[in-house]
């Protein structure tokens, strides 16, 4: 039997175009239908940027998540803790990430320490902002100003001791805060900071972000930027971000990650306009760094293969006294992955200038 | 991995008896082709690998249905696709040059630990070309506008649980600009794209910022 008559073709006459298709000729017509029902009923759809729908809302958004006003933003703050206790202030990494995976530390109350929280300007559950802050040759030193307005709003007394600790970008931001105002500041622990010069964190950048072009965690990251694209609203920009953010986790990672940490939102706009600003002006946090006395202490993790202790060693250099750590069997998330070692040894530093 | 590579390189070994020309060799289409084939190799916001069927419509007409299925890289070999269903058609012909229209509509899907997306989106490509027997090259322009994505989440719930799921709208679109070179070989040709990649808006442009695309076609 013809295989064509099988199938039913009525003249039992091979068709010149494939069957599952239909009739070429009519294929631009109903495409072009099926195109115009689907593009009206995407007006009907959810809008992609509709506050709290991809990501959750922020502090101006949503009145019930703690929040305080400050330097003219709304900042997502959390206190732990007697308010007459020395301060510690958590500074999340990015620049764009949130403080949700360093809650682990609100132990740290326990301790005796007023422990304070924020969400830098732009990022995580604080207000959005423009772009713009984050421009210009004082992008940075707003950042700066926020975390000194954040300390004078919680300090109660001259001799209320403060203590900074800071993860990754965090890190270099309390080193850029130490480095302008070295007697404000009592101490601080400083986790895996890319380096505190543009140069050297372009360095540490290159090692830790390294690309393989045909693997699944770049295609992860970036094969959805071409179905969100070019939307300008920061809700969309968030979410997208948040895939972006796979490839620091993905499986073999270089900085050692054993997976998904938790996070509220990526502050894309914070992100890109932050590293944009550092390609065209630079920072450089060491200048003064001569002139802090107390000692820091610096972690470093074993698994992330991009730091690891002659970099951990190089970056810490500058500080007078260093107290280097490494944190064993994690990498750079070392607040989610290995909170109680880190404890550990923050406590016995802390203790000592307490 | 391995299984994509030997799939493309079946379908170049397909592709290079004779071949015409990429997304066509307008100067070379012959009133008797009416069908065309391609592999393809390139980088479309990630390293990926294509497979493209092509049909006449009619004898004396230069023009196409074609079909396109492309995947990236990756381990996971079809958690991420593109499915492209596209006319195209010269529109006009002046001595060795040609304009062409290509209109079409995108599916594509994504999948990651994150997230599963299902997408629908618009494209119109045109290209301006310079056609020799042996060779041509074009200039081109194209623009990729999504509709309408599906979306269920991953990971990201158990980050903020009321996360949406669902259908949700436009979630924007992309221009593309670049050039089209090929070159005949004896029966085959081989063409090479090359371009930029842009954001609607100009500004929240790709992380590649930049597609080129590497054929072998054949048309019969």
């Amino acid at each position: 039997m013809n295989r064509l008559l099988f199938l039913g073709h009525p003249q039992g006459m091979r068709p010149r175009w494939p069957l599952f298709l239909g009739h070429p000729q009519g294929m631009p017509l109903r495409m072009l239908l099926f195109v115009l029902v689907l593009a009206a009923f995407s007006c009907q759809m959810e809008d992609p940027s509709t506050p709290g729908l991809l990501v959750p809302k922020t502090v101006d958004q949503d009145p019930t998540l703690p929040a305080l006003a400050i330097n003219n933003t709304l900042l997502h703050v959390e206190t732990y803790g007697k308010p007459s206790d020395p301060l510690l202030v958590l500074i999340h990494g990015g620049p764009g990430g949130d403080y949700r995976s360093l809650l682990p530390a609100k132990a740290m109350a326990n301790e005796g320490f007023f422990v304070i929280f924020y969400d830098q300007r732009g990022t995580g559950l604080s207000q959005r902002v423009s772009r713009s802050q984050f421009e210009g040759a004082d992008a940075i030193q707003l950042m700066i100003e926020d975390l000194d307005q954040l300390i004078g709003h919680f300090k109660k007394s001259p001799s209320q001791k403060v203590f900074l600790m800071g993860h990754s970008w965090g890190a270099m931001l309390a080193t850029a805060y130490i480095n302008q105002n070295p007697a404000e500041i009592n101490g601080a622990v400083l986790a895996e900071p890319g380096g505190l010069t543009w140069p050297q964190t372009e360095d540490y950048l290159s090692r830790s972000n390294k690309i393989k072009f045909f693997s699944e965690a770049l295609n992860d990251a970036v094969y959805p930027e071409q179905i969100f694209s070019g939307r300008d609203e920061q809700e969309i920009l968030d979410y997208k971000a948040s895939f972006f953010a796979s490839f620091e986790n993905a499986p073999g990672n270089t900085i050692g990650n054993a997976g998904p940490y938790p996070f509220w939102r990526n502050g894309a706009v914070a992100f890109n306009a932050l590293i944009d600003n550092a390609e065209q002006v630079g920072f450089d946090f060491t200048t003064q760094l001569k002139a802090y006395k107390p000692k820091v202490l610096f972690l470093y993790s074993e698994l992330n293969r991009a730091y690891q202790l002659p970099w951990a060693q190089e970056v810490s250099g500058v500080y007078p006294s260093a107290q280097l750590e490494e944190i064993k069997a994690c990498g750079h998330e070392m607040f989610h992955f290995a909170w109680p070692e880190i404890m550990e040894k923050s406590l016995t530093y802390l203790k000592e200038l307490k | 991995m391995k299984t994509q590579f030997i799939v493309f390189i079946a379908a170049l070994g397909l592709a290079c008896n004779t071949v015409a020309g990429q997304d066509l060799h307008w100067g070379q289409l012959q009133k008797d082709q009416q069908h065309f084939i391609a592999a393809k190799f390139g980088a479309d916001y990630a390293t990926t690998l294509g497979l493209a069927y092509g049909y006449r419509l009619a004898k004396t007409q230069p023009a196409f249905i074609s079909a396109e299925f492309s995947v990236p890289f990756g381990t996971n070999i079809l958690d991420d696709w593109k499915f492209r269903l596209a006319y195209q058609r010269r529109v006009w012909q002046g001595g060795d040059l040609a304009l062409s229209l290509r209109p079409g509509m995108i599916v594509r899907t994504y999948a990651s630990n994150i997230a599963k997306i299902l997408n629908v989106g618009l494209e119109l490509n045109t290209s301006l070309g310079y056609y020799r027997p042996k060779w041509f090259l074009a200039v081109e322009a194209g623009v990729d506008h999504t509709l309408a994505s599906k979306l269920k989440q991953g990971s990201l719930k158990e980050n903020y649980p009321g996360i949406y799921e669902g259908w949700i709208g436009s979630t924007g679109g992309n221009f593309k600009f670049g050039a089209n070179v090929g070159h005949s070989l004896g029966k085959q040709l081989v063409s090479l794209r090359l371009g930029k990649v842009y954001a609607q808006n100009f500004r929240d442009n790709p992380t590649l910022p930049f597609y080129f695309e590497l054929a072998l076609l054949k048309i019969w």
